[in-house]
């Protein structure tokens, strides 16, 4: 039995190693740093970016914290018709890829999407829903993505 | 212990299929390298098996992917041909030493010299018009001229460009650079950028933009407004050729070199002279919407109806050359 255990821990080291390639290789490259485009970087983007980016994590980060931490004091809390339903679904979202999301809202409610098409047909040509290519639309896709009910399932009784 | 032995199977099975086979490739087989997307699907391949009897295997992957693969492989890549759309790539290929110089005087003589490179180490064999697209119900193309008067304020909120992160937009720039200098595009790029343009990093979406009135006017390259107008053909987009009156529009191209460690030089240098023939060029122009690098070949009708151009004929190395020069000038002028 405890052979049979360290087999899989060896088997499980080495598909990790192998997984984690990539990343090793990323973090190497930082051995070698290219000067001139850090310095290029540094007069045109990267505070933008690093701001940008420091943004995010506020705005995600209370987005999934209400969404999130809600959904799942609500699963564990209360008793309500198609709860045990959610607290599996609510996990569902995590399996897709940010940018699959990311892809399908941007194609549903972009300017030459068909929920707007239709709405500029239905109600006329000055009818705009709010740019989803913003700050508050990548909020929004990042939240609905990441909000993972905090571990429901540990805490039900 | 048998859990174990399968999970090692399963992973030496993927490993191997993962890597293109070493032995040496029976003679009558050539190994490409290609980062054209319908790369398993083109009848020109086929026409040049049943032609010659040589077999094709083509490995796909994105042009930077399949840089690294051969540079990694160097003298034990089983890869005979690469072939990659953008002449940066191929470019890029040739200065690190992954392209063979190919004299084929059939090759210089059925590709114009601005498609291919000035060393012979690849060649155009699509090409690529990048030009100005606009709504025909709100523009006229009275009103176009040049990419660079699409920095006049009179065109504030009416234009769709592609993120300047793709390829696309910094070898058009690349080439403008080498035109004109790193200042004056700067300038354009400027002014682009103070009209407060949509950025969309789709060619298809942009196109669907100007479509929808959502922008007036955007570049793009002409083959998706092909691809588009076959599915629907009352879309009212239409393509205006742009600069005819000064440097004439920019085009890039899918292009091929022969590797520089290819086991089978003879056959691929065979391929290419194919593929840069009048008959499998008309192939190309068929598949995809793009224009053949033969000026022997026609195009297709849908491509035929926007009429003939004046491209500009710098030599689209140039898109190798200038592009880091492109990616700080997009960065300078705040072009995102
Ligand atoms: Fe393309």
């Amino acid at each position: 039995m405890i052979r049979g255990r360290s087999a899989w821990t060896a088997a499980a080291v080495c598909v990790a190693s192998v997984l984690a390639v990539p990343s090793l290789a990323v973090l190497a490259s930082l051995a070698r740093p290219a000067y001139r485009v850090w310095a290029h970087l540094w007069q045109t983007q990267l505070l933008e970016v690093l701001g940008n980016t420091l943004a995010l994590v506020a705005g995600v980060g209370a987005g999934t914290l209400v969404v999130g931490a809600g959904l799942a004091w609500l699963v564990v809390t209360y008793r309500f018709p198609g709860r045990a339903a959610f607290e599996w679904a609510l996990i569902v979202p995590l399996a897709v890829p940010a940018y699959v999301i990311g892809f399908a809202f941007l194609g549903l409610f972009e300017f030459a999407g068909p929920l707007q098409t239709g709405l500029r047909r239905w109600l006329g040509d000055g009818v705009r829903l709010p740019e989803l290519r913003s700050y508050w639309g990548v909020v929004l896709m990042m939240t609905l993505v990441r909000a993972r009910p905090w571990s429901p399932a540990c805490r039900s009784p | 212990m048998r859990t174990i032995a399968t999970i090692g199977a399963v992973l030496a099975g993927a490993l191997v299929a993962l890597l293109p086979s070493t032995g040496a490739p029976g003679p009558a087989e050539i190994v490409i390298y290609s980062a054209r997307s319908h790369y398993n699907q083109e009848p020109a391949f086929d026409a040049f098996t049943k032609k010659t009897g040589i077999q094709v295997k083509i490995f796909g992957g994105n042009a930077p992917e399949l840089f690294e693969r051969l540079r990694a492989e160097a003298d034990r890549t089983p890869a005979d041909v690469l072939i990659t759309v953008d002449a940066g790539y191929l470019w890029n290929a040739a200065r690190a030493g992954l392209l063979a110089r190919v004299d084929s005087p059939e090759l210089l003589a059925n590709i114009p010299a601005h498609l291919r490179d000035p060393e012979h180490r690849w060649f155009g064999l699509t090409t690529r018009a990048r030009t100005i697209m606009y709504n025909t119900r709100k523009v006229a193309p009275a009103e176009l001229s040049t990419y660079e008067a699409l920095a006049d304020p009179t065109w504030k909120g009416r234009l769709c460009l592609r993120t300047s992160s793709h390829v696309y937009n910094q070898s058009l720039l690349a080439t403008m650079i080498k035109r004109h200098g790193e200042s004056r595009v700067e300038a354009t790029v400027r002014g682009w950028v103070a009209n407060q343009p949509v950025l969309i990093n789709s060619d298809t979406k942009i196109l669907e933009a100007i479509a929808a009135g959502q922008c007036d006017v955007g570049i793009t390259n002409t083959y998706y407004l092909g691809r588009l107008l076959a599915k629907e053909p009352a879309l009212p987009v239409a393509p205006f050729w742009a600069n005819q009156a000064t440097t004439g529009t920019h085009v890039n191209i899918s292009g091929a070199g022969v590797t520089a460690h290819a086991k089978n030089r003879t056959a691929a240098i065979k391929l290419l002279e194919f593929l840069s023939s009048p008959e499998a060029q008309q192939m190309f122009a068929d598949s995809n919407f793009e224009y053949p690098a033969n000026p022997q070949a026609a195009v297709n009708p849908v491509v035929a109806r926007w009429g003939r151009f004046r491209q500009d004929d710098v030599n689209v190395a140039a898109a190798g050359e200038f592009q880091a020069a492109a990616v700080r000038v997009a960065d300078r002028a705040g072009y995102k």
